[in-house]
Protein backbone atom coordinates (compact mmCIF):
# COMPACT_ATOMS: atom_id res chain seq x y z
CA UNK A 1 0.00 0.00 0.00
CA UNK A 2 1.45 3.39 -1.01
CA UNK A 3 0.17 6.84 -0.14
CA UNK A 4 0.42 9.89 -2.42
CA UNK A 5 3.23 11.38 -0.31
CA UNK A 6 5.40 8.31 -0.98
CA UNK A 7 4.93 6.68 2.43
CA UNK A 8 4.31 2.97 1.97
CA UNK A 9 3.81 -0.19 3.95
CA UNK A 10 4.05 -3.84 2.94
CA UNK A 11 2.18 -6.73 4.54
CA UNK A 12 1.75 -10.45 3.93
CA UNK A 13 -1.51 -11.93 5.28
CA UNK A 14 -1.70 -9.28 7.97
CA UNK A 15 1.99 -9.36 8.96
CA UNK A 16 3.98 -6.20 8.25
CA UNK A 17 7.12 -7.10 6.29
CA UNK A 18 10.06 -5.35 4.59
CA UNK A 19 9.35 -4.37 0.98
CA UNK A 20 11.66 -7.04 -0.52
CA UNK A 21 9.37 -9.78 0.81
CA UNK A 22 6.64 -8.55 -1.54
CA UNK A 23 8.60 -7.04 -4.41
CA UNK A 24 11.55 -9.41 -4.77
CA UNK A 25 11.74 -12.40 -2.43
CA UNK A 26 14.62 -14.77 -3.19
CA UNK A 27 16.43 -17.61 -1.44
CA UNK A 28 19.60 -15.58 -0.73
CA UNK A 29 17.76 -12.79 1.06
CA UNK A 30 15.74 -15.37 2.96
CA UNK A 31 18.95 -17.12 4.08
CA UNK A 32 20.33 -13.80 5.36
CA UNK A 33 17.15 -12.70 7.13
CA UNK A 34 17.42 -13.02 10.92
CA UNK A 35 13.69 -12.64 11.69
CA UNK A 36 11.99 -16.03 11.42
CA UNK A 37 8.57 -14.53 10.80
CA UNK A 38 9.86 -12.42 7.92
CA UNK A 39 11.57 -15.51 6.49
CA UNK A 40 8.32 -17.46 6.64
CA UNK A 41 6.37 -14.68 4.89
CA UNK A 42 9.01 -14.45 2.12
CA UNK A 43 8.93 -18.23 1.60
CA UNK A 44 5.12 -18.22 1.45
CA UNK A 45 5.33 -15.39 -1.09
CA UNK A 46 7.58 -17.57 -3.31
CA UNK A 47 5.54 -20.69 -2.53
CA UNK A 48 6.89 -23.54 -0.42
CA UNK A 49 7.38 -26.00 -3.27
CA UNK A 50 9.27 -23.44 -5.40
CA UNK A 51 11.34 -22.32 -2.42
CA UNK A 52 12.39 -25.91 -1.61
CA UNK A 53 13.44 -26.40 -5.22
CA UNK A 54 15.27 -23.06 -5.56
CA UNK A 55 17.04 -23.45 -2.21
CA UNK A 56 18.02 -27.04 -3.07
CA UNK A 57 16.79 -28.44 0.24
CA UNK A 58 17.69 -32.09 0.82
CA UNK A 59 14.83 -34.60 0.90
CA UNK A 60 15.09 -36.80 3.98
CA UNK A 61 12.07 -39.04 3.49
CA UNK A 62 8.64 -39.20 1.88
CA UNK A 63 5.51 -41.17 2.81
CA UNK A 64 1.88 -41.41 1.66
CA UNK A 65 -0.35 -38.96 3.56
CA UNK A 66 -3.02 -40.94 5.48
CA UNK A 67 -6.50 -39.63 4.73
CA UNK A 68 -5.27 -37.77 1.64
CA UNK A 69 -5.18 -40.42 -1.12
CA UNK A 70 -2.51 -39.98 -3.79
CA UNK A 71 -0.70 -37.27 -1.82
CA UNK A 72 2.72 -37.49 -0.22
CA UNK A 73 4.25 -35.98 2.88
CA UNK A 74 7.83 -34.94 2.07
CA UNK A 75 10.31 -34.01 4.81
CA UNK A 76 13.29 -31.76 3.96
CA UNK A 77 16.31 -30.51 5.85
CA UNK A 78 15.96 -26.76 6.14
CA UNK A 79 18.31 -25.10 8.57
CA UNK A 80 19.87 -25.85 11.92
CA UNK A 81 17.32 -27.48 14.22
CA UNK A 82 14.51 -27.06 11.69
CA UNK A 83 13.06 -29.28 9.02
CA UNK A 84 10.15 -28.58 6.71
CA UNK A 85 7.28 -30.89 5.89
CA UNK A 86 5.82 -30.32 2.43
CA UNK A 87 2.18 -31.43 2.38
CA UNK A 88 -0.67 -31.30 -0.11
CA UNK A 89 -3.93 -29.53 0.64
CA UNK A 90 -6.94 -31.84 1.06
CA UNK A 91 -9.21 -29.49 -0.90
CA UNK A 92 -8.91 -28.34 -4.51
CA UNK A 93 -8.39 -24.73 -5.49
CA UNK A 94 -10.74 -22.97 -7.90
CA UNK A 95 -8.54 -24.00 -10.87
CA UNK A 96 -8.71 -27.67 -9.84
CA UNK A 97 -5.16 -28.06 -8.52
CA UNK A 98 -4.21 -28.87 -4.94
CA UNK A 99 -2.01 -26.35 -3.21
CA UNK A 100 1.21 -27.59 -1.61
CA UNK A 101 2.27 -25.97 1.66
CA UNK A 102 5.20 -26.24 4.03
CA UNK A 103 5.14 -26.67 7.79
CA UNK A 104 8.31 -26.13 9.78
CA UNK A 105 8.98 -28.81 12.39
CA UNK A 106 11.72 -29.47 14.98
CA UNK A 107 14.98 -30.78 13.56
CA UNK A 108 14.97 -33.97 15.65
CA UNK A 109 12.12 -35.39 13.55
CA UNK A 110 13.29 -37.68 10.74
CA UNK A 111 10.06 -39.38 9.69
CA UNK A 112 7.33 -37.59 7.67
CA UNK A 113 4.54 -39.21 9.71
CA UNK A 114 6.22 -38.26 13.00
CA UNK A 115 6.52 -34.73 11.64
CA UNK A 116 2.89 -34.52 10.48
CA UNK A 117 1.74 -35.96 13.81
CA UNK A 118 3.88 -33.46 15.76
CA UNK A 119 2.06 -30.52 14.12
CA UNK A 120 -1.16 -31.74 15.82
CA UNK A 121 0.46 -33.01 19.03
CA UNK A 122 0.10 -36.63 17.89
CA UNK A 123 2.47 -39.57 17.46
CA UNK A 124 3.05 -41.10 14.00
CA UNK A 125 0.84 -44.02 15.05
CA UNK A 126 -2.00 -41.69 16.05
CA UNK A 127 -1.63 -39.57 12.90
CA UNK A 128 -1.73 -42.76 10.79
CA UNK A 129 -5.33 -43.20 11.97
CA UNK A 130 -6.35 -40.15 9.91
CA UNK A 131 -9.32 -41.21 7.79
CA UNK A 132 -9.99 -38.07 5.80
CA UNK A 133 -8.38 -34.71 5.07
CA UNK A 134 -10.19 -31.82 3.41
CA UNK B 1 -32.57 -36.39 4.69
CA UNK B 2 -29.32 -36.25 2.77
CA UNK B 3 -27.05 -33.50 4.01
CA UNK B 4 -25.11 -31.72 1.27
CA UNK B 5 -22.81 -28.73 1.24
CA UNK B 6 -25.67 -26.71 -0.25
CA UNK B 7 -28.17 -27.73 2.47
CA UNK B 8 -25.67 -27.14 5.26
CA UNK B 9 -24.74 -23.76 3.83
CA UNK B 10 -28.41 -22.81 3.59
CA UNK B 11 -29.17 -24.01 7.13
CA UNK B 12 -26.36 -22.00 8.71
CA UNK B 13 -26.26 -19.00 6.39
CA UNK B 14 -22.53 -19.64 5.91
CA UNK B 15 -21.30 -19.26 2.36
CA UNK B 16 -18.87 -21.71 0.76
CA UNK B 17 -16.80 -21.19 -2.39
CA UNK B 18 -18.78 -22.00 -5.51
CA UNK B 19 -16.16 -24.31 -7.07
CA UNK B 20 -16.73 -26.90 -4.32
CA UNK B 21 -19.15 -29.72 -5.11
CA UNK B 22 -22.43 -28.55 -3.57
CA UNK B 23 -24.87 -31.37 -4.21
CA UNK B 24 -23.16 -34.60 -3.15
CA UNK B 25 -23.79 -36.11 0.24
CA UNK B 26 -21.17 -35.03 2.80
CA UNK B 27 -18.98 -37.97 3.88
CA UNK B 28 -19.45 -38.97 7.51
CA UNK B 29 -16.32 -40.27 9.20
CA UNK B 30 -15.81 -42.36 12.29
CA UNK B 31 -12.30 -41.48 13.43
CA UNK B 32 -9.62 -38.84 12.98
CA UNK B 33 -10.11 -36.27 10.30
CA UNK B 34 -8.42 -33.00 9.39
CA UNK B 35 -9.91 -29.88 7.88
CA UNK B 36 -6.98 -27.70 6.90
CA UNK B 37 -5.26 -26.53 10.07
CA UNK B 38 -7.82 -28.16 12.41
CA UNK B 39 -7.98 -31.81 13.36
CA UNK B 40 -10.88 -33.73 14.92
CA UNK B 41 -9.71 -36.54 17.19
CA UNK B 42 -11.90 -39.04 19.06
CA UNK B 43 -11.29 -38.24 22.73
CA UNK B 44 -10.34 -41.87 23.42
CA UNK B 45 -7.29 -41.53 21.12
CA UNK B 46 -5.79 -38.68 23.16
CA UNK B 47 -7.38 -39.37 26.56
CA UNK B 48 -3.94 -39.56 28.18
CA UNK B 49 -3.15 -35.92 27.30
CA UNK B 50 -6.53 -34.19 26.89
CA UNK B 51 -9.48 -34.01 29.28
CA UNK B 52 -12.27 -31.60 30.21
CA UNK B 53 -11.91 -29.43 33.27
CA UNK B 54 -14.12 -30.47 36.17
CA UNK B 55 -16.65 -28.93 36.47
CA UNK B 56 -17.18 -28.43 32.76
CA UNK B 57 -19.37 -25.71 31.28
CA UNK B 58 -21.10 -27.15 28.22
CA UNK B 59 -22.90 -25.08 25.60
CA UNK B 60 -25.50 -26.51 23.21
CA UNK B 61 -24.45 -26.03 19.61
CA UNK B 62 -27.04 -23.59 18.16
CA UNK B 63 -28.66 -24.08 14.72
CA UNK B 64 -26.32 -21.54 13.11
CA UNK B 65 -23.30 -23.40 14.50
CA UNK B 66 -20.31 -22.51 16.65
CA UNK B 67 -17.35 -20.72 15.15
CA UNK B 68 -14.29 -22.72 16.23
CA UNK B 69 -11.48 -20.81 14.60
CA UNK B 70 -11.01 -18.04 12.09
CA UNK B 71 -8.16 -17.84 9.58
CA UNK B 72 -5.36 -15.26 9.51
CA UNK B 73 -6.40 -11.59 9.22
CA UNK B 74 -10.01 -12.43 10.10
CA UNK B 75 -10.34 -14.90 7.22
CA UNK B 76 -12.39 -18.03 6.75
CA UNK B 77 -13.96 -19.65 9.84
CA UNK B 78 -14.23 -23.33 10.73
CA UNK B 79 -17.76 -23.86 12.10
CA UNK B 80 -19.26 -26.78 14.04
CA UNK B 81 -22.86 -27.47 12.98
CA UNK B 82 -25.39 -29.93 14.38
CA UNK B 83 -29.13 -30.45 14.69
CA UNK B 84 -30.54 -28.61 17.73
CA UNK B 85 -30.38 -30.63 20.94
CA UNK B 86 -27.91 -33.20 19.62
CA UNK B 87 -24.50 -31.67 20.25
CA UNK B 88 -22.80 -29.79 23.07
CA UNK B 89 -19.45 -28.06 23.16
CA UNK B 90 -16.95 -26.87 25.76
CA UNK B 91 -13.75 -24.88 25.78
CA UNK B 92 -12.99 -26.04 29.34
CA UNK B 93 -10.26 -28.36 28.19
CA UNK B 94 -6.87 -29.30 29.52
CA UNK B 95 -4.30 -30.35 26.92
CA UNK B 96 -0.67 -31.13 27.77
CA UNK B 97 0.25 -30.00 24.22
CA UNK B 98 -1.89 -26.84 24.51
CA UNK B 99 -3.37 -27.35 21.06
CA UNK B 100 -6.96 -28.24 21.95
CA UNK B 101 -9.54 -25.52 21.45
CA UNK B 102 -12.46 -27.56 22.71
CA UNK B 103 -14.34 -30.83 23.05
CA UNK B 104 -17.73 -31.69 21.57
CA UNK B 105 -20.14 -34.49 22.40
CA UNK B 106 -22.67 -35.39 19.78
CA UNK B 107 -25.52 -37.90 19.74
CA UNK B 108 -26.19 -37.39 16.00
CA UNK B 109 -23.91 -36.62 13.06
CA UNK B 110 -22.18 -33.24 13.55
CA UNK B 111 -20.51 -31.31 10.74
CA UNK B 112 -17.49 -29.10 10.34
CA UNK B 113 -17.99 -26.44 7.69
CA UNK B 114 -15.39 -24.20 6.06
CA UNK B 115 -15.70 -21.93 3.00
CA UNK B 116 -12.61 -23.39 1.25
CA UNK B 117 -12.47 -26.91 2.64
CA UNK B 118 -16.19 -27.69 2.37
CA UNK B 119 -17.81 -29.93 4.98
CA UNK B 120 -17.15 -33.18 6.73
CA UNK B 121 -19.33 -35.22 9.10
CA UNK B 122 -18.49 -36.84 12.44
CA UNK B 123 -20.38 -39.90 13.70
CA UNK B 124 -21.92 -39.67 17.20
CA UNK B 125 -19.21 -39.59 19.86
CA UNK B 126 -16.90 -37.32 21.84
CA UNK B 127 -14.17 -35.48 19.99
CA UNK B 128 -11.30 -33.11 20.67
CA UNK B 129 -10.58 -30.33 18.23
CA UNK B 130 -6.97 -29.33 18.03
CA UNK B 131 -5.12 -26.62 16.12
CA UNK B 132 -1.97 -27.20 14.12
CA UNK B 133 1.42 -25.85 15.12
CA UNK B 134 4.74 -25.11 13.43
CA UNK B 135 8.25 -24.91 14.80
CA UNK B 136 9.56 -21.35 14.61
CA UNK B 137 12.94 -20.50 16.08
CA UNK B 138 12.99 -21.96 19.58
CA UNK B 139 9.22 -22.04 19.95
CA UNK B 140 6.00 -23.11 18.29
CA UNK B 141 3.51 -20.95 16.46
CA UNK B 142 -0.09 -21.86 15.74
CA UNK B 143 -0.97 -22.23 12.07
CA UNK B 144 -3.76 -19.95 10.76
CA UNK B 145 -4.45 -20.64 7.11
Amino acid sequence: MRYADGWDVYAWHGTQVPSWVITGPDVHRIAQEANVEVRRCAIERIGWASYIEQAGLRLIAAAPDPGNPGSELRLYDMRKETKVLLAVNGSVERDGHRRRYGLTVPGFLNDPLDAAGWTYGLSAEQYSLLVRRT
Amino acid sequence: MTVTLASLSQRTGLAVLDHLEQSVSIPVVDGLQAQGDLIVIPLSVVASSVRPWIPTTWTDVPPEGVELLRGAAGGNPHTLVADPGTCRWTVDVMDSDRLAIGIFETSAVAYLLHPEHGATGCTPGTYVIRRQREHEGQRSRLVAD
